[in-house]
């Protein structure tokens, strides 16, 4: 019953026009970043091409400053495509399918499926359906735009001398993969990005036991996070002298580090912060009420 | 008469009884001004460790605090090594009204509203007051903000003053060498009331497009102008305009301050006017 109930709901969260669309937006404003990415890439080639037939070398010294994990879209954040997909990213994962209980309680939907199913089990697979909507909505995109980068661009294992090309530090959250093993550590971003944004899509529904406007809903979690950047910048890094850590997600969640560095214990904290959060909003909420 | 009551009744019901739209600002407006106070704070410190005098203290008015509110940021110069960090505080006050005037109409279409309509027979009507409940909203929102930054002035005791202190600002937002201006001129207060122009006609913007599209894209895509006006500093993107930094009289090659309020103006009617004619076809009776 509860496999049938997870089946039907992931079914509505992922096999709709929306999320097609969710995910298509996602991947054009990647080709943002991918372009101005490629085009700079071809530049630098060309430059190579044309010192080599001025200066005879058989061999680039700087190979390693231009690779594949400093030139997709996770890695950088210049191009106007990184910019938007890590500012837009909050409404693109909510979009799919938060808004899905605040309609079903509207019309009447979670009224039936209660009675049939029990209340945990459509609250149980509701979670499970936003989690994976939102979760896929996120990564797909920045899958799409790795994969294409990695056409055009050579995966050169990163080098700690070109530091300054990437980035990425000694205190950088998974640095140590960074420099050995490339790919692990875009693997590893990638999970925390699927799951952070799975917690966000599932705020909606967090969201949704106080509001009953699902427009309000699914935009909530982009607020909330906006209104969370905003205070860190305005209280929390007030000293151009201190080095921070970043506590924003809006920042973090890129494979780089845009404003400072953050941490497993802050990346942690913020995960299951947002997980007690839904959680206690739920339970507390939603024991509490009728469905009826 | 109708026209009249039908105004006061979206007045009634999207204003006065939506708490929202004058605590958010307030709370923003709040933070803000903490935040410019703090910088001025340690600058002074900064000022008397090395000068080792009292007499070169720098002191926040009225006007510095709406700058600091609308500036916005610097033109953005895509290079290696300098990522693009956007204005947070410039975002927030200008896509938090977005979001608060978001639903009102399209809640109201569907439910009361819907009444409404049916009685008074007027869909031009509706839709003229429901831009002027948008209008006032926005009005008493940045309204609100005003107030707080003037409550601001008077407790540091510098009144309320149009004067802008260009040097404070430049420093604030970290104005890059090539882009000051080197004349005297201070700087008018109206740049400070552009950007309010520029949000009403964004509002109306977003209102119309939601007769088009569903309201959460509206949204989405007033969020994607805003982010890209932070990052191309281009007369053809309605954000810059709505950015007090990046004017002509502040920086160099900054956009103009006349094209902006053209731009506004035209966007206001355009809005309205197409709004009118999409809703007089409108099928209300479509439940999301």
């Amino acid at each position: 019953m509860l496999w049938n109930n997870i089946k039907i709901e992931c079914k509505k969260a992922v096999g709709t026009r929306l999320f097609l669309f969710v995910v298509l937006t996602g991947c054009i404003i990647t080709m943002f970043s991918l372009v101005p990415c490629v085009q700079s890439y071809n530049r630098y080639i060309t430059s190579l091409k044309y010192l080599s037939e001025k200066i005879t070398y058989t061999r680039n010294p700087m190979m390693p400053s231009q690779t594949l994990f400093n030139y997709w879209i996770g890695s950088e954040a210049i191009t106007p495509g990184s910019t938007n997909y890590f500012f837009l990213f909050p409404i693109l994962v909510s979009l799919p399918y938060g808004w899905s209980y605040c309609m079903e309680r509207r019309s009447g939907y979670i009224q039936n499926v209660v009675v049939r199913t029990g209340k945990w089990r459509y609250y149980f697979s509701k979670y499970i359906a936003l989690f994976l909507s939102g979760g896929l909505a996120m990564v797909i995109p920045l899958l799409f735009n790795f994969l294409l980068t990695a056409m055009f661009v050579p995966a050169i294992t990163p080098d700690p001398y070109f530091i300054t090309s990437y980035g990425i530090i000694s205190s950088s959250f998974l640095s140590e993969f960074f420099y050995t093993r490339p790919f692990l550590y875009v693997f590893l971003y990638l999970m925390v990005d699927f799951i952070y944004c799975g917690l966000i899509a599932c705020l909606c529904a967090a969201f949704a036991a106080f509001v009953k406007n699902h427009v309000m809903v699914v935009l909530l979690p982009f607020i909330a996070l906006l209104g969370f950047h905003y205070f860190c910048y305005s209280f929390v890094y007030t000293s151009s002298d201190v080095v921070y850590t970043e506590l924003s997600p809006m920042n973090f969640l890129r494979a780089v580090p845009a404003g400072y560095d953050t941490n497993g214990f802050v990346v942690f904290t913020g995960a299951v912060f947002l997980l007690l959060f839904i959680l206690i909003s739920t339970v507390v909420r939603e024991v509490a009420n009728e469905v009826y | 008469m109708k026209y009249i009551k039908m105004v006061w009744f979206d007045i009634r019901r999207g204003i006065l009884r939506n708490p929202i739209l004058f605590v958010v600002p307030v709370i923003v407006a709040f933070i803000a001004c903490c935040d410019l106070n703090n910088r001025i704070v340690a600058q002074n410190e900064w000022i008397a460790y090395e000068s080792n005098s009292c007499e070169t203290q720098i002191k926040g008015g009225f006007a510095d605090y709406m700058m600091y509110i609308y500036g916005g940021m610097d033109k953005y110069v895509p290079e290696s090594g300098n990522y693009f960090i956007f204005p947070i505080r410039w975002m927030v006050v200008f896509l938090m009204i977005s979001f608060i005037t978001l639903s009102y109409p399209y809640k109201d279409m569907q439910g009361f509203g819907r009444q409404i309509l049916i009685r008074t027979r007027g869909r031009t009507i509706w839709w003229l007051s429901k831009c002027i409940w948008n209008i006032f909203s926005v009005l008493i929102y940045h309204s609100v903000i005003f107030g707080i930054a003037a409550l601001f002035g008077i407790a540091v005791g510098s009144g309320i003053t149009g004067k802008i202190n260009k040097d404070l600002q430049y420093e604030v937002f970290q104005i890059a060498g090539d882009s000051l201006l080197s004349d005297d001129m201070s700087w008018p207060f109206v740049i400070i009331l552009l950007p309010v122009l520029i949000s009403l006609s964004i509002n109306l913007l977003q209102m119309t497009l939601s007769l088009f599209i569903k309201p959460i894209f509206s949204f989405l895509i007033a969020a994607f102008l805003m982010i890209s006006s932070a990052y191309f500093t281009s007369p053809y993107l309605i954000g810059n305009y709505a950015m007090s930094m990046r004017y002509d009289m502040v920086i160099e090659d900054g956009v103009s301050v006349t094209a902006g309020l053209v731009v506004a103006f035209v966007l206001m009617i355009l809005s309205v006017g197409t709004g009118m004619i999409r809703f007089r076809r409108y099928d209300i009776c479509n439940e999301d």
